[in-house]
Parts: structure tokens; C-alpha cells; sequence
């Protein structure tokens, strides 16, 4: 190999991030030095610039809901080879199953902790509001829309902070049912996902937040001392706790007369 | 048996990376009903293999399942689509300037990427999309690091002057 192709090598290995500091330096003296290589970096610059501005191919909500409804139905039956051929054919068509695998789930809650179960009612709500592609009763992203909207179906006034500067747009809002009382639930958005987040009366929740997995989704509960809040989405943990930093941030600075 | 564990597991550490995990099993098989199909079994293999292991870093261990799954789904459906070496393909094709790339269009790039013969495709995509390491991708293809610089290297200059062409 000859040492020009050798640069060049390394030079991918430069725009990888892969060279240690000295080797970094080596290489920036020699873009210095050689117009050659360093057109050779812009074009390679140019490259990733082009495949990183590709639109994301995010998993579409059925397939995620229908692998976790699969994972749910595998890890409550050992699996024998039988279920290994039946899994085979668990195709698009088994949406049906898969629901019902939720129901089933939603059926085992009722022996949990009550909290537990308004948990889970609210995760199933979330996963409910992406399938049928109607994730809100409202959709606006004016907060001035939403507030009223919910004061008009519930008598306690909702928190409704505008997150859209930070990437958490507002998309709308819908009355979840939590436990056997209506809650409201302002759906935020992240890129193509959803964030929901129900207001719920003091006692559901802890004081710090409290990061959990529930069916496969990341939540987090906490609380303003005056109100209870549980947050679930199909985002990353930690982006998802991100928001919830923001969310509160904005509770914060938001006067108790501003409130209403 | 799959135990409480691995579902424990199983729900920490999966459900945030589906996206990752879809986005390269969608990019290696070209279909998005193929990708369904790889992303769920890449889910119960996780599981399993959770009911035994803690893997160190998630990420990369699931990523590697999943290139592994996509080319068994392949291998399975499409076996032509395993056939082109990486060692049959013609190097050093003129390279554009770096302000044609720049202006190249979505699907443009993505039909440049599919037209890449897999064991440079697949290199390529694990690096610009799963944005793994050289490691991570020499781990996952089971092939030398030197092997992914140079395979990643042919796979960009292919894509460049495939780019360059388009004007």
C-alpha cells in the first residue's frame, strides 16, 4: 500500500473521530500541506454532511407496539419449540393479537397498587393515542387553545408550559382516564414521537422525579408539591428526562398567578 | 424459560434503541416490511440472550444482532443479494467536488446507497446511521479493523462519485 493511500485511509479514520490526539495533529499539518488530501476532507466532509441530513427511519408505533405486545406474550410462557413456529407466522395481520395481549396485561393490573394501575392506565393510553393516529381530543399547538379546552371538561386548571423552543412542540391534548377519574394529558412532540404528560391529583406521585419502565416504555412521575405529574413516551429514558427538566424549569418560573 | 430478569433487562435496555435498531435493518434490507420483520426478531433473540447476559455496552451488542439477524433474513430471502464480493469492485473512480455531493437529494442518496454491493453497504451504514465505532462495526461483521477502514473508505468513494455522476 502506498503511503499516499495510507493518508487517505487515515484520513477517513480522522473524520471518523478515530485517530488519538497526536495522530489528529499529524493529520491537520497535513491537510495544511497537501491541497490534494484536503479537497479529498471536504468531499468527505460534504458526504457525511449529506448522509446525516437523511430522513430518520424511525420504527413506525405498530411494529413497536407489536413487538412489545410479542416480548409481553414470550416472557409469561416458556418458550417451547412450538411457540417458536408459531411465532414465525405472528405477522402483520396478528394486530388483533396484539391487542389482546394488552388487555390482557391492563386485566393482571387490577391486583397491583393503585398507583401502579393508573401507571399502567396511562402508559396504555399513550400506546392507544399512537396507534389510532388520533393521539389528542385537541390538536393545536397554542397553549391558549389547550388550557380552555381542558378547563371546559375539568374542573382543576392544567399546567400547559410552551417547550417548543427547546424541541418539545406542543401537538394538542386529551382526557386520559387514570384510576376511574378523567385526567388531562398534554401531548408534546419530539421529532416523530410522542410525549404524553397527565396532570393527576397530589399522591400519585413522588416529590423528585421517579424514572421507571412500565411495558417497555420509560416514565417518570414527580410532582410541583401542589400537582402530580406522570410522563411516558417512546423516546430514550433520558431524553424523556430532558423533558421533564424542562417541563419543570418552566413550572418554576411560572408565577402562582400566572397559573390559572 | 425466560426469566423476570431478562424482561427487566429486556425493558431498560431495549425499547429506547428500537429506532436504532430498525433504522439499520431497514437501511441493510432496502424494505421496510424486511425491516419489521429483522427488528422483531432481533427483539426475541435480545431477549434470550438477556435471560444470560448483561451486555456491557447495550448499544453496540444490539446493533451487532441486529446486522447479524438482517443478513440471516436476507441470506434467506434474497441470496443474490449476498453475492457481489466486496473484493470485485473497481476503486478509484473519479471523485466530484464536494459542492456537488453537497447538493445531491435525499432519495438520490439513499438509491447511491442501496446500489452498493452489501459488505460496503453495510460498513458504511453502521458508521454514518448506527454511528458505531470501528470496533463496534469490526465486532458486529465479524471482519479485521483494517478491513472496515479500507471497506468504508471504497463504500464513500463509491458513493461520491456515484453522487457526481447524477449532474
Amino acid at each position: 500500500m502506498s503511503e499516499t493511500r495510507d493518508l487517505r485511509l487515515l484520513l477517513h479514520a480522522f473524520v471518523d473521530g478515530e485517530l488519538d490526539a497526536a495522530g489528529a495533529l499529524e493529520m491537520e499539518q497535513a491537510l495544511a500541506a497537501d491541497p490534494v488530501l484536503a479537497a479529498e476532507y471536504e468531499r468527505l466532509l460534504a458526504l457525511r454532511g449529506v448522509l446525516r441530513s437523511l430522513p430518520p427511519m424511525n420504527m413506525p408505533a405498530t411494529s413497536r407496539t407489536r413487538i412489545m405486545a410479542q416480548i409481553a406474550q414470550e416472557s409469561r410462557v416458556s418458550p417451547a419449540p412450538a411457540a417458536f413456529v408459531s411465532r414465525r407466522r405472528f405477522g402483520r395481520a396478528a394486530l388483533a393479537a396484539a391487542a389482546a395481549s394488552v388487555a390482557g396485561v391492563a386485566y393482571l393490573s387490577v391486583h397491583r397498587a393503585p398507583d401502579e394501575t393508573v401507571a399502567r392506565d396511562l402508559v396504555h393510553a399513550h400506546m392507544r393515542a399512537q396507534i389510532s393516529g388520533n393521539p389528542f381530543d385537541v390538536a393545536s399547538s397554542d397553549r391558549h387553545v389547550v388550557k380552555p379546552w381542558l378547563a371546559a371538561k375539568i374542573p382543576a386548571a392544567t399546567f400547559a408550559p410552551d417547550l417548543a423552543a427547546s424541541g418539545f412542540p406542543l401537538a394538542g391534548a386529551r382526557i386520559d382516564i387514570a384510576g376511574t377519574a378523567p385526567a388531562p394529558t398534554l401531548v408534546y412532540r419530539r421529532r416523530q414521537h410522542l410525549v404524553s404528560v397527565t396532570q393527576l391529583p397530589r399522591g400519585y406521585a413522588p416529590l423528585a422525579p421517579r424514572a421507571a419502565v412500565l411495558d417497555g416504555y420509560p416514565i417518570l412521575r414527580w410532582s410541583d408539591g401542589d400537582r402530580d405529574y406522570l410522563a411516558v413516551s417512546d423516546i430514550a429514558a433520558a431524553e424523556l428526562e430532558a423533558f421533564v427538566a424542562l417541563f419543570r424549569e418552566a413550572a418554576a418560573a411560572e408565577t402562582p398567578a400566572a397559573r390559572k | 424459560m425466560i426469566t423476570d430478569i431478562a424482561r427487566r433487562r429486556f425493558d431498560e435496555i431495549v425499547p429506547p434503541l428500537l429506532d436504532d435498531v430498525y433504522a439499520l435493518a431497514r437501511w441493510l434490507t432496502g424494505d421496510a416490511a424486511d425491516a419489521d420483520d429483522v427488528a422483531q426478531e432481533v427483539a426475541l433473540r435480545a431477549l434470550r440472550a438477556l435471560a444470560g447476559t448483561r451486555p456491557e455496552r447495550p448499544r453496540a451488542w444490539l446493533l451487532a444482532i441486529t446486522r447479524n439477524a438482517a443478513l440471516t433474513h436476507l441470506a434467506k430471502k434474497r441470496p443474490q443479494a449476498l453475492a457481489d464480493a466486496a473484493d470485485e469492485i473497481a476503486d478509484d473512480a473519479p471523485s466530484p467536488e464536494a459542492a456537488l455531493i453537497r447538493a445531491a437529494e435525499s432519495r438520490a442518496v439513499a438509491a447511491a446507497i442501496d446500489a452498493l454491493p452489501l459488505p460496503l453497504r453495510e460498513v458504511l451504514i453502521m458508521r454514518e446511521i448506527s454511528d458505531l465505532s470501528y470496533k463496534d462495526i469490526a465486532e458486529a461483521a465479524d471482519i479485521p479493523i483494517g478491513t472496515v477502514m479500507s471497506r468504508l473508505a471504497r463504500a464513500r468513494a463509491q458513493l461520491a462519485a456515484q453522487l457526481g455522476a447524477l449532474r
